[in-house]
């Protein structure tokens, strides 16, 4: 599994894990994840910490646009582009 | 419309609000420096207490972190603060308040001076404020759901902070300019949390009836997800790197999951827990550990 598929399914982990309703295969990396009310402004501060504990840098929260979190695929160009895979 | 019971209630603190009244410039005397080989958090709620790197420093380097966790609490108490006073700015006079909002208006005040608490040891000692890592989308509610989560939020944000603030306040080892802030702090905050809770209750009360099931659970798991985010502030990675500690956004996740650290949230939050489950407004435990 490469470094980027590593990444990605932790990040489907946390959405699954945030909202119990919600199953692996009920979701895809295009799934709008705020639009569709799977997880909220709450999950997307956790979510933040586990982006800084894989990168390993701090992010300026004031800095950030909610269109990033739109979906898997989103955060993973918002803060994952550069990685290889 | 709230019950007499509650109005009475507002009436009361607001006695005791001016009969206890301080003035913040007069009550905590900041000096020009301060010597940091102290201890400014009590050990045991300091974040790292009982790891792996904890062990590992110096008693002078824990109480350098000690000092950075204060100004992290401190920071976490001033945006806390700060959106507390402009939630409870906008219900002033609103015709719902009515009966309580004599009260608002020493909650606000004394919230004010807390910040200047706050804001002056941050700012005097450390140079800084930690950033406000929280994030607010906007969001729809039905009728009464904003009022309710906003004084539930202020409810579960104070109760952490008043265990911090009651055991600090007491703890001996602590500079004294520590454990005076906590003092203070804790003393005006007690009301707080008296008046919060009860005004949780009947906002639950009067509006409840009209939601679905669906909406309660909604409602229930919001409040969970806020109350693990509350405690998750308190694990702040720029404290570890002003310590100049190794893999600091690592550390969070060792401080998190520190049998201490999990012992200390589920003890810290139980009567939270407990009162908002009686009262329905959580319907299961938030995932503290």
């Amino acid at each position: 599994m490469s470094k980027k598929e590593e990444i990605q399914n932790r990040i489907f982990e946390f959405v699954v894990k945030a909202n119990k309703k919600i199953k692996r295969e009920d979701i895809n990396e295009d799934t709008p994840l705020l639009e569709k009310r799977i997880i909220n402004s709450l999950h997307v501060m956790e979510l933040l910490l586990l982006v800084e504990e894989i990168t390993g840098k701090g992010i300026d929260v004031k800095s950030i646009k909610p269109g990033v979190f739109s979906s898997v695929k989103t955060i993973m160009d918002g803060f994952f582009k550069s990685i290889e895979g | 419309m709230f019950s007499a019971k509650l109005k009475d209630l507002a009436e009361k603190l607001s006695v005791a609000s001016v009969k206890q009244f301080l003035a913040p410039y007069e009550t905590i005397k900041f000096s020009e420096t301060i010597n940091k080989n102290e201890w400014f958090t009590s050990p045991e709620l300091v974040s790292l207490y009982g790891t792996e790197v904890w062990n590992q420093m110096s008693e002078e380097e824990k109480k350098v972190l000690s000092f950075y966790e204060a100004v992290n609490f401190y920071s976490i108490n001033v945006h806390g603060e700060k959106s507390l006073i402009e939630g409870l700015a906008r219900r002033l006079y609103l015709k719902d308040n009515e009966g309580v909002s004599n009260y608002i208006h020493h909650f606000l005040d004394e919230e004010n001076k807390h910040m200047i608490y706050f804001g002056t040891f941050c700012m005097k000692y450390a140079s800084k404020i930690y950033p406000d890592r929280k994030l607010d989308f906007p969001k729809e509610y039905v009728e009464g759901e904003e009022d309710l989560l906003f004084f539930a939020k202020v409810f579960i944000f104070e109760e952490i902070v008043g265990t911090f603030n009651k055991r600090m306040a007491q703890d001996m080892s602590l500079n004294p300019l520590a454990r005076e802030i906590n003092y203070n702090h804790h003393k005006e905050e007690t009301r707080h949390l008296v008046f919060g809770k009860d005004m949780v209750k009947e906002l639950y009360q009067m509006h409840a009836p009209k939601w679905s099931q669906e909406k309660k659970q909604e409602i229930s798991d919001y409040l969970k997800s806020f109350m693990v985010l509350a405690w998750r502030e308190y694990y702040n990675p720029s404290v570890y790197q002003d310590c100049k500690l190794k893999n600091p956004f690592e550390l969070v996740g060792s401080a998190w999951n520190s049998p201490h650290s999990q012992q200390l949230r589920i003890q810290v939050s139980a009567s939270t827990i407990k009162f908002l489950k009686e009262n329905q407004l959580l319907l299961d435990n938030p995932e503290l550990t």
